[in-house]
């Protein structure tokens, strides 16, 4: 510390620079190569998972077409192994779809889910359902839950703190199937006040005008709810917790005893602290927005990424599966870097090891 | 559920905080909250209840289905391996068949009538004239040799009802007659052009089909015979909306549901208040939720059906003791049959046929006295007890032991799709051989695991249904033809146990060629129950009755005991039987 | 106060614990003394509560009562064991991610990172074939040792962040070693955390039991809450009036949460006395 000061201005902010720059380098190294490393361990686990696509057209046709002849049903199995490239090699399967997800445009091949519609395609339509009302109310849950629970921690002697706590406790454990079906039954069935289900109503079509979009709002209203209700109690506790464990620390008593102010404190000192953890918490729940909360779509009936993941998991549809798989990847490595990058803006600290 | 007064308070507080939440709602809702706050009465139903829009819901005939995981809502091609879903309503409302079967009566459709010549090598087939599509285009002979032409070059392409073209020759007669040419003696071939509870060979629109790709067209008028013709198809809502067309061919059998609505219905029990609101007509759900819903809904009333697929239990006789008929009779015996129908969604039957059978068997097919010999349908565990005793299988400190002296343990598979009875036989069948010394483990698997693991042969016991015609039971023997005897591990299309018996191959070899409306034939069949019954490759579990539940509020008709299956092509049928209730 | 939430925890948790260890016996005597309420096929299933069966029967033909008491012990052993195993590997690999430099920090992050990004559902339908015998030990290890990734992915930061403020440099130059720098200076003012984290892990290992004997990783068909609420939302029992059946495992879940999280900020209020320097000078 003595030494720096001594230095000139310059140098260390040159070297400083350096360092920042060598930093984000390596850590978009480090980047991608964990994208492509999950993306990889993601491929090979799928194909190791019992059953392919064709397995499960067998069972269904023995069902859905009773008397479909065995051999019949042989033939329809070896055509879409073929379309679906199952007969390949296992390598070569794994390089022929890496090398069309780079360089074709994340071309994933046909879907089973939704034959023959490109698992892009269906991938860029679910998509908007997922984060038009998911991560949207996964995000307003983080700044509502982390603003109550930076105040529960802040008044944490108060009795009504007490009780916001016992609240958010239980919201939190509730299973979040419990919350949206309460919700849907008595705010959708009972009082009437929203519909219980679908993403609109169902015999209108998506188009720009204020019935559609009304529509849309009214439909979105529950889902968002029982997210953000379950979520964001999490996000109250959890920044609560931090809260504490921070207004603890002895530079905080040192500072109150220089006499700043207690906003000040909360603000500059303690808020600051305890975000970062609430940040990869955040990083890590929007992440698991699609396997955690697709109960919510399937309650609520929106056709978003999580429910698609489930049916293609249902049908062994790997190209489908795949392609979400790689696309909830990218969103949490990207979100992780944007996290690991910004850290450091909060806590100067971090920034001193790096 | 709440007082009135509460719940019109209820409601104007809703409205007001809809008003409150979007500053300016849509203006639909305006006037009623007007009418509801000024009024004390409950709001009256306007003059005509719309529903989707602007359908009279009184005309509309709303069916709430059960979709699987494919998601095609779009598409309407039932080339389409992926479509074979029919939750959209297309397979039911637009794509009629030469000839409908239920309950064993054939019913001429598309097609009148079908003839063999003495040796069963050439088939005419007198097709139905005066059809149009429900685009208004006629339906020609030349439809139909197109679509036959099509599906025979497509054959390669995995679409269904193509390859049993290969090696036929067909030729037109004169304008309402194919023939078609057998490479051998062939008694079934007019079974592709019956629909049973699903599909069949059916013709396509050559205006519509010429030139295009058999699997990634989407048809996307939908374009078929049958009287509907599309209104909408939303893969956001999962919803297709269907307008009766009143040119159909067939004024006698034009239905009586101006509208249809077929949609994906949500979770169990989310649906169960859609159902108590009168928001569906006729539909799937979990029947344990039907005396709820009856209860709140008078309207609601179950209609029952037999399943056509009864259920069984598969033996891999690849593994020790399995292999052994004996030990296979005994673990029959330790089966109670009664309790596991008892627990079926629907209280189910124990059948010692795995063909559906309304209540009387066909004794053309079925050797009774075999039945009865081998006792497949008996709970007995002390006769069991006996014959593990005799076949050798010794019980060593309450432990058994199989012959190479080592403790019997099985793994049972099966699958929950939330009937108690697909899943309570193997606890049962655990329990009663646990008091006999054997190990038997019930183990779950999902259901794409289930499809994977029972066709490779990776089992000891595996559930499954047994899918035949009451009029030809060839299925039920055809899987076990040694040719489908895969090693474990490689798919099997049969009866995937690995049975083998040459004595049994040849009865089925002379079964496929022979006419089943033939005494010889027949009698074919008897000898191949008796070996069933001795041998017992796979026990018959029981056949299961099935409900669906039925609104009778805007439409009636449907009753108990009317033989169909409202998922397959018998809904065509149904449609015909729907009538609006005064 | 503070004794207060203590007690209170200890009493919710003692409570579950005696249902728990003497509920089954106690519903067998008095409700059924000559059946067995909890093998299959016992009733008729989808009962509704009655005097015989106080929350109906389930859809197995099993009491519900019955199996809602015997599946309290197992599921809080499958609880605790995971719950213990994933916090612990957790923070000991989250301690170490955070405190190593370099590239052994690196390669921790990339391996927590895959681990939180790989769907857990296709692994574990991958082993629900491969291991034959399932009993409630393996379970439990299963789930702990997929849940470790997000405990060691929220407690690294933290100890990064907390390994370079003044006091821990203080400690540093005072001559403490590591171990003593991690267990003396790091871990305390993160306990209150890792508890929490503790806790839900417990309870989230509870429930996501569920999800793995849906897909075939049944313990043996073990009676559990989890299973029961997963059960019970695919046959739709609130749908069929059981609501028993859905809100008595639902609740036993949220009263063990909340009784574990009352015990800790109890214990916390008395063991972080600074905690009650800092509001007292408000």
């Amino acid at each position: 510390m003595v030494a720096q000061e001594t230095e000139t201005m310059e140098a260390a902010e040159v070297s400083g620079r350096r360092e920042a720059v060598h930093y984000i380098v390596r850590r978009f190294g480090i980047y991608l190569f964990t994208l492509w490393a999950a993306f990889t361990v993601a491929f090979f686990v799928f194909r190791m998972v019992p059953g392919d696509p064709m397995t499960i057209l067998l069972g269904q046709l023995s069902r859905a077409e009773g008397q479909l002849d065995p051999e019949e049903a042989e033939v329809i199995i070896a055509h879409y192994r073929e379309v679906f490239g199952l007969d390949e090699p296992l390598y070569k399967q794994y390089v022929f779809y890496l090398g069309n997800s780079i360089f074709r445009g994340l071309d994933f091949g046909p879907s089973f889910v939704a034959y023959p519609t490109p698992t892009r395609d269906l991938i860029v339509q679910r998509l908007p359902w997922t984060v038009g009302i998911f991560t949207t109310s996964v995000l307003l849950a983080w700044i509502a839950g982390t603003g109550l629970g930076a105040v529960m921690g802040w008044l944490h002697q108060r009795r009504l703190t007490g009780l916001a706590v016992a609240v958010s406790t239980l919201l939190q454990i509730t299973p979040v199937y419990l919350v949206a079906l309460g919700l849907i039954i008595y705010v959708g069935f009972a009082l009437r006040w929203l519909p219980p289900g679908g993403p609109y109503a169902a015999h209108l079509q998506p188009t720009w005008n204020w019935e559609f979009i009304s529509s849309l709002l009214r439909h979105a209203i529950l889902p968002m709810l029982s997210v953000m209700l379950t979520l964001g109690a999490g996000f109250t506790l959890g920044m609560r917790a931090l809260m504490i464990s921070v207004l603890g620390e002895d530079y905080l008593t040192f500072a109150k005893a220089k006499g700043v102010l207690p906003l000040t404190i909360l603000k500059d000192y303690a808020l600051r602290n305890a975000l970062i953890p609430q940040v990869t918490g955040l990083a890590i729940v929007l992440g698991a927005t699609l396997n955690g909360i697709f109960i919510v779509e399937v309650l609520f009936q929106l056709p978003g990424l999580g429910t698609l993941f489930v049916q293609a998991m249902g049908l062994r549809d790997f190209n489908t599966m795949q392609g979400i798989v790689l696309f909830s990847i990218f969103a949490v490595l990207t979100l992780t870097l944007i996290v690991d990058l910004a850290l450091p803006l909060l806590d100067p600290r971090i920034r001193k090891t790096v | 559920m709440l007082a009135t007064k509460s719940k019109r308070l209820a409601f104007v507080a809703a409205m007001a905080a809809l008003f409150a939440l979007m500053a300016c709602a849509s203006p639909v809702s305006e006037p009623i909250v007007i009418e509801v706050t000024s009024t004390p009465e409950p709001m009256m139903p306007a003059e005509v209840e719309l529903v989707f829009g602007d359908l009279p819901r009184d005309e509309t005939f709303i069916v709430a289905s059960q979709a699987p995981n494919n998601d095609v809502w779009d598409s309407f091609n039932h080339y389409q391996a992926a479509t074979y879903n029919n939750a959209s309503g297309y397979n039911q409302l637009t794509q009629e068949m030469p000839f409908l079967e239920w309950d064993g009566v054939i019913y001429p459709w598309l097609a009148q009538s079908w003839e063999y010549d003495g040796d069963g090598t050439e088939l005419t087939l007198t097709i139905t004239e005066g059809v149009n599509w429900n685009d208004g285009m006629p339906l020609t002979i030349e439809d139909w040799l197109f679509t036959l032409q099509y599906n025979a070059d497509n054959a390669d392409k995995g679409i269904a009802w193509a390859s049993f073209l290969t090696d036929i020759e067909w030729r037109a007669e004169g304008s309402n007659q194919i023939v078609f040419t057998l490479p051998e003696s062939n008694f079934r071939f007019h079974q592709n052009f019956i629909g049973h509870i699903a599909g069949a060979w059916r013709p396509v629109a050559k205006h519509v089909w010429e030139g295009q790709d058999a699997t990634t067209f989407k048809n996307p008028d939908a374009i078929g015979s049958g009287p509907y013709r599309l209104v909408s198809a939303n893969s956001d809502t999962r919803t297709v909306i269907w307008e009766r067309r009143d040119e159909y061919w067939d004024p006698e059998r034009l239905p009586a549901p101006k509208y249809q609505v077929w949609l994906k219905r949500p979770e169990a029990d989310v649906a169960v208040f859609e159902w108590e609101e009168g928001a569906y007509d006729l539909g799937r759900i979990p029947f344990q939720l039907m005396t709820r819903m009856m209860s709140a809904n008078a309207h609601i009333k179950p209609l029952v059906h037999q399943d056509p697929c009864p259920r069984g239990l598969i033996f891999n006789v690849m593994n020790e003791p399995l292999d052994d008929p004996l030990f296979r009779r005994a673990l029959g015996l330790l089966m109670n049959r009664q309790a596991v129908a008892n627990l079926a969604n629907v209280p189910s039957y124990v059948t010692p046929v795995l063909w559906p059978n309304t209540g009387e068997i066909d004794e053309r097919f079925y050797d009774a006295a075999a039945a009865e010999e081998f006792e497949v349908t008996t709970f007995d565990p002390e006769k069991a007890v006996q014959l593990l005793d005799e076949a050798g299988y010794a019980l060593v400190d309450g432990v058994r032991l199989d012959k190479s002296g080592n403790p019997i343990s099985l793994d049972a598979f099966y699958i929950d799709i939330g009937d108690p009875a697909w899943t309570v036989w193997s606890w049962l069948l655990a329990e009663q051989a646990e008091k006999v010394g054997i190990e038997v483990n019930p183990r779950l698997l999902d259901i794409p695991t289930f499809f994977a693991q029972g066709p490779n042969g990776e089992f000891d016991i595996l559930f499954r249904w047994f899918c035949t015609r009451p009029s030809d039971p060839t299925a039920m023997y055809d899987g076990l033809h040694s040719k489908y005897a895969m090693p474990i591990g490689e798919r099997s299309s049969g009866i995937p146990g690995r049975y083998r018996n040459p004595e049994l191959d040849a009865i089925i070899d002379q079964i496929r060629t022979g006419d089943p409306a033939s005494a010889a034939t027949q009698e074919l069949f008897r000898q191949a129950y008796r070996i069933w019954a001795e041998e017992q490759p796979y026990l018959s579990l029981f056949g299961e009755n099935e409900g669906v539940a039925f609104n009778t509020q805007y439409w009636t008709g449907l009753e108990v005991g009317q033989p169909w299956v409202h998922w397959g092509a018998h809904f065509r049928q149904m449609m015909v039987w729907i009538v609006p209730a005064q | 106060m503070k004794n207060a939430r203590i007690l209170i925890g200890v009493v919710m948790l003692a409570v579950i614990l005696a249902v728990a260890l003497i509920g089954p016996s106690v519903v067998d005597r008095v409700l059924f003394p000559d059946e067995s309420p909890t093998s299959r096929g016992s009733y008729r299933p989808y009962q509704l509560a009655s005097t015989a069966h106080p929350i109906g029967t389930d859809g197995d033909g099993r009491d519900g009562l019955a199996v809602f008491v015997s599946s309290i012990t197992p599921s809080l052993a499958i609880g605790l064991i995971a719950g213990l195993i994933s916090t612990s590997l957790g923070v000991a690999l989250g301690f170490f991610a955070g405190y190593a430099e370099g590239r052994l920090d690196t390669l921790l992050r990339i391996l927590i990172d895959m681990v939180l990004v790989i769907p857990t559902l296709p692994l574990l339908l991958m082993l629900a074939v491969y291991i034959e015998r399932w009993d409630l030990y393996k379970l439990a290890l299963i789930l702990g040792l997929f849940g470790w990734a997000f405990v060691a992915r929220v407690i690294r930061p933290q100890v990064q962040s907390l390994r370079e403020r003044s006091y821990v440099d203080l400690a540093r130059l005072s001559g403490e070693n590591t171990p003593e720098i991690i267990f003396l200076e790091l871990l305390p003012p993160l306990l209150p955390y890792i508890v929490y984290v503790l806790s839900l892990a417990v309870v989230g290992a509870m429930l996501a039991e569920a999800g793995l004997q849906i897909i075939g990783l049944g313990a043996g068909g073990l009676p559990t809450l989890g299973f029961m609420i997963a059960k019970g939302f695919r046959e739709g029992v609130i749908g069929v009036g059981l609501l028993g059946q859905m809100f008595l495992p639902a609740g036993a879940l949220i009263v063990v949460f909340l009784s574990l999280n009352l015990i800790n900020t109890g214990l916390d209020q008395i063991f972080n006395p600074r905690l009650q320097t800092t509001i007292e000078g408000r």
